[in-house]
């Protein structure tokens, strides 16, 4: 019976890629082989995010007289609601904090270099896709951080030269945070950005398949495992793991709602964005307020933008990489890039 | 003193050039003048007295039009240099007891000003027993700075009369010539009163002249002590005077001040009722029915606050748990206000009356415990799932692993 | 032996993977299913029926996480302020007989304007702007 359906569908269409992956492909085994994993927890966390978007969206209201409302029915009227909610928000900061491990993994094992430089970068602009959601989706519920985080977000984007203050325009829908940023944040966060994401990460996924797992360099190997079924189910071991520990968290720690929106109070003490926003809210926050003429801003902007830039053109950098040689440079500066975020995080956090 | 004014007047007139055709030679010569010769003029210049063009020549007589100091610091012209105490009184009263001048400035102005002065000890002392220590007029409201009470620049401002007294009541050397003691701002400065004034900065806040008087200042009699409280207070009042202390001003106890003190007011705690260190066994001993009231009223009152305590934790471990306590929220404001009514219904020192009234807050601290409970154990619910969720996925995932190695085996 | 004990693990994953999927699934149904009481909408609070004041009476009700009080002035007109009182914090009535608002506390009174007539409070409450959109009235807080 299968193999009826089977040959009908083949008759149709070419199935050779999807034959492939089934059956061919397989994953080189090393003792760094478990930091292959973290992607696939990427996108578990990412699969969790569109089941639950759906699921929140069918209750949530984008305006800004009925935003907080709705979110304050999701999680205390509709059943099991808290938990979706919770979820929802928990797996945002799991999928990216996955990402960045998932990042420094391939860093480190220099899977960027030839022929993957194009995986590098779409991996790259997931990452700040993923981040475009965590900032347009913590203003939806409306409550008062958010409120106050966004205006300081979206304020900094005044600096860029020239446009500047056209971007604040667009970005709020107008010259301050109100409802119209609340619309435009929701359309971004639910049409915009998923659109997007969904074709970088076809395209991130499709490399991967076309491509192969790279195999770090001068790293003796034991062996290839079979990604079906061997690697896969590993995979699967993986997810179930992060749906534990997700589930706990959001039972255990429950996304707070805050206070809804009061636009006549002053902004509370303390405003701080998401933690991975903490590092470039330091940098800017280090800032003078000028310097040598140039807004201190616009000098911090410019040099997160050159920072980002570096990151994403790491496989065009590492030339002794692409000719398969050891790079211990790179290694160094990816160790203190990690131990330099680490450490402004979580002086930003406690500061 | 006089070759002062006259060296003063001899600088104000000779500048005659050039100046603001409103400005008065006496202005023009004393804003020239240096330190206290000046001041007056600078001090004058925000002054309520300026804006509505009462000039020096209005108060200090003299001719504000002479060219020449001499001139204008003519005798002849009624110059009287500066005012003793007395003459300051006079003055002022000349326009300030004359109803219809000053209705010409301020339709509501008060005119009773002077004739509350003359009752006060500050005006018994300075005009009947030519007493010059006493304060005057300008005592308080500044001799040349004088302002609206209600600008916050002003002396008598709320926020800065306490200060303005203390300019002799806070020294204790004159104070003690007057058998006053002079810890009575410090005292204020202690209390309930104070702090809602200078922490909280609400400007109804009693401050001395609210309890004292203003203009007729002496300290209230001893019969009318809780009738200055109860202005405010008056739920207070009303109590007490159902009270079995109602007879106190009889036998010459001093109302509200046997237990609250008077300058010194601190904000009132069940501990005055306690049976060791209670304000009743200032008079009664453990032998009479007070005493049992006291020890009843006691109880009510920490039963209530120790389970409002309790009830406000079980609302706020609730709602760190994550869940909404809102609903219980505001019920805990109706135990509160219910609580604040207790605490009040004390001053009938009836315990069966206090425990009438605090039956209320315990209806309302009963409900909300009770909802308090149900949202904890929803949290122990939910708890509760996830463990047999995880335990369910843990399981799936060592049975993932045996199957991996059995595969590769 | 080999062979039956993978069939043992074989079965027991495929009943605890149904047992998985049934955990998942059952929170999302749940989920899906509408609630019978729908939710309470928008910034303004509807907080009485038209129907359900008479003049010179009033009503408490809820503010966000506070108590408000709406008023049918003798006049019937509506008004409504926080029911906060300004000194203690305790929740203030409206008496009929006085025709203004009360505190119960220490007998702080309040005009129909919010102003404070007598008593301790220091300050007066805050108003809140009424309107009736078809059978009920709604209270928001005022726009500066």
């Amino acid at each position: 019976m299968l193999k009826k359906i089977n040959a009908w569908v083949e008759e149709r269409l070419d199935l050779s890629t999807l034959r492939h992956l089934t059956l061919e492909k397989t994953v080189p085994k090393h003792r760094y082989t478990p930091l292959h994993l973290f992607g696939g927890v990427a996108l578990f966390f990412f699969t969790v995010q569109i089941v639950t978007g759906i699921l929140l969206l069918l209750y949530y209201k984008p305006t800004a007289g009925e935003a907080f409302k709705s979110v304050e029915f999701i999680v205390t009227q509709v059943p099991y609601g808290w938990l979706i909610r919770s979820i929802h928000s928990w797996s945002a900061n799991l999928m990216i904090l996955a990402i960045f491990i998932h990042m420094f993994a391939k860093y480190f094992l220099k899977a960027y270099r030839k022929p993957r430089e194009l995986t590098w970068v779409s991996g790259f602009i997931l990452l700040v896709l993923a981040m475009g959601f965590g900032f347009t989706g913590y203003l939806l519920p409306w409550n008062e951080l958010a409120f106050f985080a966004t205006g300081v977000g979206t304020e900094s984007v005044a600096a860029t030269p020239v446009i500047g203050h056209w971007l604040l325009l667009i970005l709020r829908g107008g010259e301050n945070v109100t409802g119209a940023t609340l619309s435009r944040f929701f359309a971004i966060h639910v049409t915009v950005l998923p659109l997007v994401i969904i074709g970088i990460l076809s395209i991130h996924l499709l490399l991967i398949q076309a491509q192969g797992m790279s195999k770090p360099i001068g790293i003796k190997e034991k062996g290839e495992i079979p990604f079906v079924p061997n690697f896969m189910l590993r995979d699967l071991m993986m997810w179930l793991g992060a749906l534990i520990v997700l589930v706990g968290l959001a039972t255990f720690f429950p996304w707070e709602l805050g206070h809804a929106v009061d636009t006549f109070a002053s902004a509370p003490a303390g405003i701080k964005p998401e933690w991975y926003f903490l590092s470039m809210y330091q940098t800017l926050k280090w800032m003078p307020p000028f310097f040598i003429g140039i807004s201190g801003e616009l000098i911090g902007i410019t040099l997160i933008s050159i920072a980002g830039a570096l990151v994403l053109l790491v496989p065009f950098l590492d030339r002794k990489a692409s000719r398969e040689e050891k790079s211990p440079w790179f290694t160094i500066i990816g160790v203190l890039a990690i131990i330099f975020l680490i450490a402004i995080t979580i002086y930003a956090r406690f500061s | 003193m006089k070759t002062r004014t006259i060296l003063i007047l001899i600088a104000l007139i000779s500048f005659g050039l050039g100046v603001h055709a409103d400005e008065t030679s006496c202005e023009i010569c004393h804003s020239k003048l240096k330190g206290r010769l000046s001041q007056p003029v600078t001090q004058w210049k925000n002054s309520i007295h300026q804006q509505n063009d009462i000039n020096c020549a209005n108060c200090h007589g003299g001719d504000p039009s002479a060219k020449n100091m001499k001139a204008a610091h003519s005798r002849s012209k009624g110059w009287i240099g500066k005012p003793g105490p007395i003459q300051i009184v006079k003055l002022c009263g000349t326009c300030h007891a004359n109803e219809s001048f000053m209705k010409k400035y301020d339709p509501n102005s008060r005119t009773d000003q002077l004739k509350n002065y003359m009752t006060s000890n500050h005006g018994i002392n300075i005009m009947k027993k030519k007493d010059g220590r006493a304060a005057t007029c300008a005592s308080c409201h500044g001799a040349h700075d004088v302002l609206k009470a209600m600008n916050p620049r002003s002396h008598v401002y709320p926020e800065n009369v306490v200060d303005t007294c203390a300019k002799c009541h806070g020294d204790k050397k004159l104070m003690a010539q007057f058998d006053i003691s002079g810890n009575e701002v410090a005292d204020y400065k202690s209390s309930v009163h104070a702090t809602a004034l200078y922490k909280k900065h609400d400007l109804s806040a009693p401050t001395c002249n609210d309890c004292h008087g203003n203009h007729g200042a002496a300290p209230p009699g001893a019969a009318s002590v809780e009738k200055v409280c109860g202005t405010c207070h008056v739920m207070n009042q009303k109590l007490f005077d159902e009270s079995p202390h109602k007879e106190w001003d009889e036998i010459g106890l001093r109302g509200c001040v046997e237990c609250h003190s008077n300058h010194a007011i601190k904000p009132p705690t069940a501990a005055m009722l306690s049976t060791d260190k209670g304000v009743c066994l200032n008079c009664h001993d453990s032998t009479e029915p007070a005493f049992k009231t006291m020890e009843a009223m006691y109880k009510t009152l920490t039963g209530l606050e120790t389970k409002l305590m309790e009830t406000r934790e079980m609302v706020n471990n609730a709602a760190e748990k994550g869940m909404l306590m809102d609903d219980a929220m505001l019920k805990l404001q109706d135990a509160k206000t219910a609580y604040i009514k207790s605490r009040t219904a004390t001053h009938k020192f009836s315990s069966d009356y206090l425990d009438h009234i605090a039956k209320a807050a315990l209806v309302d601290v009963t409900n909300i415990q009770k909802l308090a409970k149900e949202r904890l154990m929803e949290v122990t619910k939910r708890r509760t799932s996830f463990y047999w969720f995880g335990g369910l996925f843990f399981i799936l995932l060592i049975l993932l692993g045996l199957k991996i190695r059995s595969m590769e085996k | 032996m080999d062979s039956s004990r993978r069939k043992f693990l074989n079965g027991l994953l495929g009943i605890f993977s149904l047992g998985g999927v049934a955990a998942v699934l059952s929170p999302l149904v749940h989920y899906l299913t509408p609630v019978k009481k729908q939710e309470t909408a928008v910034s303004s609070v509807a907080a009485a029926k038209t129907n359900e004041l008479t003049p010179n009476t009033a009503k408490l009700f809820k503010f966000g996480s506070k108590p408000g009080i709406l008023i049918m002035t003798p006049g019937g007109d509506y008004r409504a302020f926080s029911a906060v009182c300004t000194h203690l914090g305790c929740t203030v009535q409206y008496s009929s007989a006085e025709r203004h608002i009360w505190c119960a506390c220490h007998n702080g009174h309040y005009d129909l304007n919010g102003n404070v007539i007598s008593g301790p409070p220091p300050r007066p409450l805050e108003e809140y702007v009424c309107f009736v959109k078809g059978q009920e009235v709604y209270v928001k807080r005022r726009e500066a």
